[in-house]
């Protein structure tokens, strides 16, 4: 009986932790691909150059990002954390690179499933997006975290 | 967009009008070409834009060596490129008028993916000599000023050094220990000198006299890092023709700087050492000059950008080689304000002192410009 109080306690104690994470709003941007991509050990300036519109070669793969536009907090967190641009420094840029380079502009999801079926389908592909929102999608897997913190 | 030149008003050679007429047929087929090719955008392997631009310059005199001093001015920018497997192709033509029209093949350039994140392009290209020359060309919106150094002024527009070259470029970047090398390599044929530079133009291959060209550009940018510096060298031989044949044998080099400081402070700077070796009915002279620019970006907010530029020059004044040239922009002081009307629309307005040779007089420009689709 002491012994099923003391778990009582324990699962009680999570609970509480668990809630007062939840509360501080602390959450995980990540990297997400196919599960080939598992591995890739991608460093922030490979990260940045992929999301500035350029494909990476590494390990064999050919990277390119996607733009994840299914969420606006996700896409605002992702702009001051990850690229340190407004979103129209940002939209400039992309266009800029094109123009100087050529190629195309990154593909843009609004739709979560669109976003999807595109990670599945096309190989290299990468986007962000919340570490809790990608635990519920198949046959895509964490590349890297991109920020972790509280979001106020 | 070029109300911001101030290249002379009396040109003894400047352009008949029939050459609108004769570059506007192969633009015309560029264009087409690019509508053939219209399939592939479906398939998301290729992009269209056009920057239309309209701008409006006031000058406090009417210097003999400037253009006029009100001047009106339209552009349109076109631009293509598309992908196919290992190719890629790009295209652009620059439209504009201000009581004349003038219509350009800016670039034609196919290019074959070479091993990792390199590109070798054949055509017509963008000398890369800085990056006011390549990221902010024409394209009015994509720059946060309206004009753009004197240095660094386009070949008609009483530009000093080869803007567009024609031939061979290898281009990539690498990513080593988180920092991301970008370097080009530039061979091919450089301007001819007439009153001006006058680049190959790549619907007329056989006209004038064009010469070896070579740039060469490594840059370096840091982590994750908006910035970087970098160091170009340029080397190039550039034909005399009429009224007296001169021919220069030009070298560059240069150092150039992209900084940000915080998320809103952004330092912008380019050096150049150019020196000229002028050969006139086998009399040779030997001159060089150096000029600078730092221009400086504050945000202010999410749509407003305020801006201040400084130019300066030294050896430039009784400079054999700018002598043959006009309008070359000595120095200039300006401040400016940008602001964006919507993601893909700005409009800007600058106040500037500018020094010719010999000339100064205060300049206000005002613009609007825009990126479609």
């Amino acid at each position: 009986m002491r012994r099923l109080g003391y778990v009582a306690l324990l699962l009680a104690g999570l609970l509480v932790l668990s809630a007062g994470h939840a509360l501080s709003g602390e959450r995980r941007l990540v990297l997400v691909g196919s599960p080939e991509l598992r591995s890739l050990n991608l460093n922030a300036a490979e990260i940045r150059q992929l999301f500035l519109g350029y494909a990476v070669t590494k390990d064999n793969h050919d990277v390119t990002a996607a733009i994840n536009k299914s969420d606006a907090l996700l896409y605002e967190v992702f702009l001051q954390k990850v690229i340190f641009m407004s979103s129209q420094t940002y939209e400039r840029q992309l266009v800029a690179k094109v123009f100087r380079y050529g190629g195309q502009l990154p593909p843009s999801f609004a739709r979560p499933e669109e976003l999807t079926a595109a990670l599945n389908s096309r190989p290299g592909l990468v986007t962000f997006m919340w570490e809790d929102n990608m635990r519920q999608l198949p046959g895509v897997t964490v590349v890297n975290e991109l920020w972790h913190g509280s979001i106020e | 967009m070029n109300t911001d030149s101030h290249r002379p008003a009396a040109r003894p050679d400047k352009k008949p009008p029939q050459r609108f007429y004769r570059t506007l047929g192969p633009a015309l087929l560029a264009l087409a070409a690019c509508q053939i090719a219209a399939p592939a955008q479906a398939a998301g392997t290729n992009q269209f834009f056009f920057f239309p631009a309209a701008a409006y310059a006031w000058r406090s005199e009417d210097p003999a060596g400037a253009a006029r001093k009100r001047e009106g001015e339209i552009d349109l920018d076109l631009f293509y490129t598309a992908d196919r497997g290992n190719l890629r192709f790009l295209a652009e033509v620059f439209g504009k008028t201000d009581g004349e029209s003038e219509i350009e093949i800016e670039r034609l350039q196919l290019s074959w993916k070479l091993d990792g994140d390199s590109r070798l392009w054949l055509g017509r290209f963008h000398n890369p000599i800085g990056f006011w020359n390549t990221d902010y060309h024409h394209g009015a919106f994509l720059q946060t000023s309206i004009s753009r150094p004197g240095i660094v002024e386009f070949e008609d527009d009483g530009g000093v050094v080869p803007t567009h070259l024609t031939g061979a470029l290898i281009e990539g970047f690498t990513v080593r220990r988180s920092a991301v090398w970008r370097y080009d390599l530039a061979l091919g044929a450089g301007p001819e000198l007439r009153s001006d530079l006058r680049p190959l133009e790549i619907h007329e291959p056989g006209e004038g006299s064009h010469d070896v060209a070579l740039t060469a550009r490594l840059s370096w940018q840091p982590g994750d890092s908006r910035n970087s510096v970098g160091a170009f060298a340029g080397y190039y031989k550039i034909p005399g023709a009429d009224p007296t044949p001169t021919d220069v044998r030009q070298q560059l080099a240069g150092l150039t700087a992209d900084w940000q400081f915080g998320a809103r402070t952004t330092m912008r700077a380019t050096a150049y050492v150019v020196d000229n070796e002028l050969s006139t009915s086998g009399v040779a002279t030997r001159d060089s000059f150096r000029n600078g620019n730092l221009q400086l970006e504050q945000a202010l907010g999410a749509q407003w950008i305020a801006y201040g530029r400084i130019e300066g020059s030294r050896g430039a004044d009784g400079d054999a080689y700018l002598n043959l040239l006009g309008g070359f922009v000595r120095e200039r002081q300006l401040i400016g304000l940008r602001y964006d009307l919507a993601k893909n629309q700005a409009v800007k307005a600058e106040i500037s002192k500018v020094h010719l040779s010999g000339e100064r007089f205060d300049q206000i420009n005002l613009q609007w410009s825009a990126v479609y689709p």
